[in-house]
């Protein structure tokens, strides 16, 4: 028998166990660095998180777990249009205004200043928005409320992970910004479309990017 | 080849691009980073420990992602290596044996003497904890995962020499090296990936490695 139908069967036959596995993997995988460097900044004092966050590092941590994404859903037969990566003039309207919904939660500190804007900037920014909004609310609270039945685990369970990676923020940062991503879990779980999230995640990232 | 064959091919091929992807892209932003000429983001700057937890983390990413896709084209990580044999042990000892004696050679044709890290006494002095977690590391993933899942894929896609070829590849980049040291870090990489051809063994690679590791730590002066 082909390799390709052994795999077929085997996909079939264990299509949950898949589930289960192609989820955590996908999560150890986008975020499991940031999680325990997260962790271990409650014990000891990190100076130089923002450091390796605002450089190339991050396009190498986004990248290849957007592809292995866009790997595990094919291994299904879905796309990430399927997670409502969709392209409508109204994903920019709901994205900004989950921007500014956002950026009122959480407030940057310094002055607004245009300097750091470069290409390489925004699309690292941008990068870093869509592998949150992807693989942590889109695809995370699919998988959650397909796997379990239920809406408030799956919204729940987005916002708890999303938020205990930003512990290297300090606590109080990282409640404020739980406020915010339980509204975008909330919104996605109400329109199932992705892109306002990445935007909106990448419109807030920047705001505060710029007053860096 | 049949047609079948050739249609379950193409899921092993992206597979076998993911896997070297991921593997490799911050070796890839590291490399855009000096190119663009920005300073090139360093993990020195984190204490020891949390660098070794977040290598042990995405070391182990890679390898679930490999038993992943092995998993998903209804194979087993096992069917990379063979049963752990006491044999192994008398392997990896000649491989670590063997893959240093390029290194011999380049100091006798460089320098006309062996190196230090030869003739000189042993010493524990660089083996703390977190640097025997980091050997294990340092040999574990390529030799256990990375080299068997490569040359194995490559065997199937393009035959024997294809196969060695990139098992060598692989090697050179996972332990990067520099111009001086390339030729025979290429020997000695070769020396690796041809043991995997013939044995299709994976553990005299790693215990290979982490005597080769072992010894130069343990002559390490400093």
């Amino acid at each position: 028998m082909a390799s390709a139908d052994v795999s077929a069967r085997v996909g079939e036959e264990h299509a949950d166990e898949f589930r289960v596995l192609e989820l955590g993997l996908l999560l150890l995988f986008g975020f499991g660095a940031s999680m325990v460097a997260s962790l271990y900044s409650q014990w000891h004092p990190l100076h130089a998180v923002h450091r390796m966050r605002e450089s190339l590092d991050d396009l190498a941590a986004a990248l290849p777990a957007l592809c292995l994404l866009v790997y595990v859903l094919g291994r299904r037969g879905l796309r990430l249009r399927d997670l409502g990566l969709t392209a409508r003039w109204s994903d920019l309207v709901a994205g900004l205004a989950l921007a500014v919904i956002g950026s009122r939660l959480v407030r940057p500190s310094g002055h607004l200043s245009t300097s750091a804007l470069a290409p390489l900037t925004l699309v690292i920014v941008f990068l870093r928005a869509a592998h949150e909004e992807l693989i942590v609310r889109a695809y995370m609270m699919t998988e959650v409320a397909e796997l379990t039945g239920s809406a408030f685990l799956a919204v729940m369970g987005s916002t708890c992970f999303q938020a205990l990676y930003h512990l290297y923020q300090g606590r109080e940062a990282a409640l404020r910004a739980a406020g915010t991503f339980l509204i975008f879990s909330v919104f996605y779980w109400k329109t199932r479309r992705a892109t306002p999230l990445v935007l909106g995640h990448f419109g807030h990232n920047l705001w505060i990017y710029l007053h860096h | 080849m049949t047609a079948e064959s050739e249609g379950a091919l193409s899921p092993r091929l992206r597979a076998l691009g993911l896997v070297l992807f991921v593997t490799f892209a911050r070796q890839l932003a590291a490399f855009a980073d000096r190119w663009l000429g920005e300073p090139v983001a360093s993990d020195g700057a984190f204490d020891a420990a949390l660098l070794t937890l977040v290598q042990l983390v995405r070391i182990a990413s890679i390898a679930c992602l490999v038993a992943y896709v092995l998993a998903r084209q209804g194979r087993k990580p096992g069917e990379l290596w063979q049963r752990i044999q006491p044999s192994d042990l008398a392997w990896g000892l000649a491989l670590s044996a063997l893959a240093l004696l390029p290194f011999a050679a380049r100091d006798l044709l460089v320098y006309g003497a062996p190196g230090k890290w030869l003739t000189s006494e042993l010493t524990a002095r660089q083996l703390r904890t977190g640097t025997w977690i980091g050997t294990l590391g340092y040999a574990m993933l390529p030799e256990l995962v990375l080299r068997p899942y490569v040359m194995a894929e490559t065997l199937a896609l393009g035959g024997g020499l294809m196969s060695v070829g990139a098992g060598t590849a692989l090697g050179l980049a996972f332990y990067s090296t520099d111009r001086l040291n390339l030729v025979f870090s290429v020997t000695s990489e070769l020396m690796f990936a041809l043991t995997y051809a013939r044995t299709r063994r994976a553990m005299p690679l790693f215990l290979g490695r982490w005597g080769f590791r072992l010894w130069v730590l343990l002559h390490a002066r400093s």
